[in-house]
């Protein structure tokens, strides 16, 4: 079996964009809806090149293109995206269009943007990478299901290179609608507009920032099942709990939600720490892409930040060597992934 | 004819996001597509929308936009001699 790892991993998000020094300076947000931060795009694209482009976009290909420039890959073998929205203020744009002035006056690049996949395939237009595409969407799952996509297709041995990314962009408009189902705005949270990226390959070379060592998606799980699902994880792995440094949760402060990280923890992992991200990059649909991003490099750099601690444990003062990765919504759809240092 | 074609070259640049592009910019009687301004086939979608939202005309024939949209002063002249608003 292929061995993956991640080589690269690229965000913008409420911190500063396309840099890890969240990692030394986070950038601390209050709610109730914070902007993300972009890089000036005009250094990586010419006013010809994004001049039809939507912010999510433009931020979509920027990560990329940073995460290539880095890597001096050209041509990923896939490019696999999760969005739970795809490209919303376009969308929004052509139904507004739609309802005031008819079908007959929407502006053409509204239309095209206002499908889930555009990303990927500009992504895989500006880098010409013609070969698999994909795009997932499913609500807060839609990064993992990508990454579940990838790992597969490595797996059976069909790419030795993928761009797994996770995208979406938060309108006042939707906001206020996901408010009122009560998916967002609750005091604590920092929702927000996200894109993080990773490149996997299967060569571990000098420079990968970690292995992706195996995940597991479940729907509905019973605890004998998530139980189950670790356990064969973990096992898979070669490794037991105790060797986990960490639990990097998508903790985001909606305490309804946040309690089935805790259950899920304190049940399958006691005495393991628990790490955050989402108050550092926002909560969203996509923003699940920003746990293996943040698990990849402490693993790279051999530190837990303290700004990502969250209950009363801390992990020691080693270098991390592995950290699971748990996504979930309202205990219904549970992602595990397992992340280790290169050489093993 | 002179106010038109300004105020059609701003809506162009509006409508087709030219952000480096300024209305000085733009020769009168040159391509607006090719060689000229650099336009393509979605661009010409996006005039055909602007010519009916801005000025109540509407394109049967998109084949004619090929000849309307040749260059400013030719679609001015258009405008001109077809609008509705």
């Amino acid at each position: 079996m292929n061995r993956i790892y991640i080589r690269a991993a690229e965000q913008i998000s409420l911190q500063q964009p396309l840099s890890e020094a969240w990692m030394e300076e986070p950038v601390r947000v209050e709610g109730p809806w914070a902007r993300a931060t972009d890089p000036d795009f005009r250094r990586w694209l010419t006013p010809g090149e994004s001049r039809r482009l939507g912010t999510i976009l433009k931020r979509a290909l920027v990560t990329t293109l940073s995460l290539l420039r880095k890597t001096g890959l050209e041509h990923p073998d896939a490019v696999c995206v999760g969005t739970g929205l795809g490209c919303m203020v376009n969308t929004e744009r052509l139904l507004e269009t739609l309802c005031n002035e008819g079908e007959t006056m929407f502006s053409p690049t509204h239309f095209m943007q206002s499908t889930h996949n555009t990303i990927a395939s500009l992504l895989a237009i500006h880098t010409k990478s013609h070969g698999y595409n994909i795009t997932y969407s499913h609500k807060d799952l839609s990064f993992d299901l990508a990454l579940l996509d990838a790992w597969m297709q490595f797996r059976q041995g069909r790419i030795h290179t993928a761009l797994v990314g996770g995208y979406d962009e938060l309108t006042p408009s939707y906001f206020t609608l996901l408010k009122r189902i009560g998916y967002l705005g609750v005091e604590g949270e920092v929702p927000g507009s996200e894109a993080a990226v990773t490149l996997l390959l299967t060569d571990e070379g000098t420079d990968a920032l970690c292995e992706l060592a195996g995940l597991r998606i479940l729907y509905r799980p019973t605890e004998k099942e998530l139980q189950t699902a670790l356990a064969s994880l973990l096992d898979e792995a070669g490794i037991v709990r105790g060797d986990l440094s960490a639990v990097v949760t998508g903790v985001n402060g909606n305490g309804a939600n946040d309690l089935f990280y805790e259950a899920f923890t304190s049940r399958e992992l006691p005495g393991i720490p628990m790490l955050r991200y989402k108050h550092l990059f926002g909560t969203g649909y996509s923003a699940p892409a920003y746990g293996p991003y943040v698990a990849a490099h402490c693993l790279s750099r051999g530190i837990i930040p303290s700004s990502l601690l969250y209950g009363t444990m801390s992990p020691d003062n080693e270098a991390p060597r592995a950290l699971l990765v748990v996504n979930q919504r309202d205990g219904k759809q549970y992602s595990l992934q397992l992340l280790r240092v290169c050489g093993n | 004819m002179n106010e038109l074609v300004s105020e059609l070259k701003n809506a162009i640049i509006e409508a087709l996001n030219l952000e480096d592009v300024k209305p000085e910019d733009i020769d009168n009687d040159a391509p607006l597509f090719g060689d000229g301004l650099g336009l393509d086939s979605i661009d010409a979608l996006e005039l055909i929308v602007l010519m009916e939202k801005r000025y109540g005309i509407k394109l049967q024939d998109p084949a004619a936009g090929r000849e309307i949209f040749r260059s400013i002063n030719v679609m001015a002249d258009y405008i001109a001699a077809h609008r509705t608003k």
